[in-house]
């Protein structure tokens, strides 16, 4: 019977080659052959000469050379960013450092509690002004953006000098905006620039429908002089200032009941 | 005219309060033969079509200001009754044309036929040479034949074999189509929308209106009354009215209203296609016959902001992103009008 036939067990045939591989392990260095002559050796090789040095002169003129410098010189910092670092610096050894104070680490941690709450509310467009006033929001009229620089706080003066040079038009135009002025700062209506004057009937229908005819009027009034460029005469022009100041004086009334 | 202190109510006026010690304005133009005219027209289409006020009112305008109107909605929400109604109010000739996959120019235009008795070719005008033109499914054509209008929509005038052949005054196009989403269907090119004043909406009724609908087809003899409406608007009368709408009295600030709503268009970063100077002028055009429609002789913010998106709507071109977004031209005109300060 062979000794390892392919009619063999698998078993059997592993066991074999499994015991062939150990004793291979066993032997190599019996088995090592002998280097042939010619061979190098560490033995046999030739001796080293003089070690020749480099003269200290000439080491000295190559280190000095500036095309043989192989480090990257430091970049020149950045005052500004010296100072933002600086100040990081700072903060951190205020603020956690083995000698800071409680008090530092208040101020910090309220500082960044605010800024989160106004990048919050900046986001989710809330109005925070209700927090601090009672009263309506007052929303900035951009009166700027007119030709003839009218300006919100000089509003009234406006008016006035209009009316004392006869500009009739001019002063139902200002009259106009009074109102609107008026109907924002008790959030009757949303000033928006963008809105019209129809828009403004509209919001008051909801808020105050009582006052919205008498505003309906006065709009008229505007919109015919001011976009229909309708001159006025002095008579003319005290039925629309009548008209405008018992509204106001009506708003006026209604705000101190 | 200058204002008065009577304390009569003002007839032309429908801003005119009620209260009895104000100031009166009377109107510098006489918009009385206006008003009675628009208002029969109203009355004529209201015999058969309920509701659709808005889409009726647009209409007016666009007559009004000279200008083509493109009526989209799904099917069956009245947009070639509406078309068809309006211009049997009109006593003017009146061409429809159906606009189907096949159609060639020649058929829309005319075309050059020989005559043996004169031995030569004569041009025989095709269903355009009319005062009102309805052009139904305007977007099952392709882009072939939908650039044969350009010419006759823009400049009113036909050229063929070099001659060119000019369209009687009034000429209106009233063109009609489905949303593009409805199968077998090509979008309009730019160029073309740019020609039409107008792109009205037509919706829906409300329940309201279709239980009319019912009841108004129910009990009547079947079909609808289409002979019972009348023409009340002769050619010459329109004529008229629209030189009494192009003399409308417009504040120099809302020139520069008109041109900054409509020149945002061209830098909105939503938008790849802003509307053209075309665009303004439709605006301002349509401006001055709505004031004139609703009883005044000069334009107000709030006549220009009421036409913005049927001007704007088909002139514009959302970026790819915005689309997927879910925003339509409405919103972004939306957005145009809150970005522009009201002249004030």
């Amino acid at each position: 019977m062979p000794l390892l036939s392919f009619a063999a067990p698998v078993w059997r045939r592993y066991a074999l080659a499994g015991s062939l591989l150990l004793a291979s392990a066993a032997l190599p260095s019996v088995a090592a052959p002998a280097p042939p002559a010619d061979s190098v050796t560490q033995a046999n090789l030739p001796p080293l000469g003089p070690t020749r040095t480099l003269p200290a002169r000439e080491l000295a003129r190559l280190r000095a050379d500036d095309d043989l410098q192989y480090r990257e010189a430091p970049p020149a910092q950045n005052p500004l960013l010296r100072w933002w670092q600086q100040f990081w610096r700072w903060v951190a050894e205020h603020l956690f450092g083995p000698g800071s104070g409680a008090w530092w680490k208040l101020v910090f941690y309220t500082l960044a509690a605010v800024a989160l709450a106004l990048i919050v509310s900046q986001l989710l467009g809330l109005d925070l002004n209700g927090l601090l006033r009672r009263r309506g929001r007052r929303v900035p009229v951009p009166f700027e953006q007119l030709t003839d620089d009218v300006h919100e706080e000089t509003l009234p003066a406006r008016l006035l000098e209009a009316e004392q040079q006869q500009q009739w038009r001019l002063a139902t135009r200002l009259g106009y905006l009074l109102v609107l002025k008026a109907l924002t700062d008790r959030d009757l209506i949303y000033w928006q620039p963008n809105k019209t004057n129809h828009q403004y009937q509209t919001e008051l229908r909801a808020a105050a429908p009582q006052r919205q005819p008498s505003f309906a009027e006065l709009t008229r009034q505007f919109e015919y002089v001011w976009y229909g460029e309708f001159e006025l005469t002095a008579a003319q022009y005290e039925l629309v200032q009548a008209d405008r100041q018992a509204f106001l004086s009506d708003l006026e009334t209604h705000r101190a009941a | 005219m200058e204002p008065s202190t009577n304390h009569s109510p003002e007839p032309n006026a429908p801003d005119t309060p009620a209260a009895a010690d104000t100031l009166a304005f009377t109107n510098r133009t006489d918009l009385s033969q206006l008003a009675g005219t628009t208002e029969a027209v109203r009355r004529e289409v209201g015999r058969v079509l309920v509701g659709q006020h808005d889409l009726v009112e647009l209409l007016l305008v666009a007559l009004l200001a000279d200008g083509h109107v493109l009526l989209e909605g799904v099917p069956g929400v009245a947009k070639t009754l509406t078309a068809k109604l309006l211009a049997r109010t009109l006593d003017v000739p009146f061409g429809r044309i159906q606009f189907t996959p096949d159609l060639m120019p020649s058929d829309v235009l005319g075309t050059s036929v020989y005559v043996p008795a004169k031995g030569a070719f004569e041009f025989r005008p095709g269903p355009i040479f009319s005062s009102v033109v309805l052009i139904d499914e305007i977007n099952r054509a392709p882009a072939k034949t939908q650039s044969a209008l350009f010419e006759v929509m823009e400049e009113r005038h036909v050229t063929y074999d070099g001659t060119t052949y000019n369209l009687d005054e009034p000429f209106l196009v009233l063109a009609t189509q489905n949303p593009v989403e409805q199968e077998g269907t090509y979008r309009l090119p730019e160029a073309q929308l740019d020609r039409f004043l107008f792109k009205v909406l037509v919706p829906y009724p409300t329940e309201a209106e279709e239980v009319l609908i019912l009841q108004g087809h129910h009990a009547g003899p079947g079909g609808l009354p289409l002979e019972e409406v009348k023409s009340v608007l002769s050619s010459d009368q329109l004529k008229a009215l629209r030189q009494q709408v192009r003399r409308q009295h417009v504040e120099p600030r809302l020139f520069e209203y008109v041109a900054k709503l409509v020149g945002l268009t061209r830098t909105h970063k939503s938008l790849y296609l802003g509307a053209s100077p075309r665009a303004s002028l439709a605006l301002l055009n349509g401006a001055k016959a709505l004031a004139a429609l609703r009883g005044r002789d000069f334009v107000t913010p709030e006549d220009v902001q009421h036409l913005a998106a049927p001007v704007l709507r088909h002139r514009i071109q959302l970026t790819p992103e915005r689309e997927l977004e879910g925003l339509g031209p409405d919103d972004l005109v939306r957005q145009l009008i809150q970005q522009v300060e009201v002249p004030r």
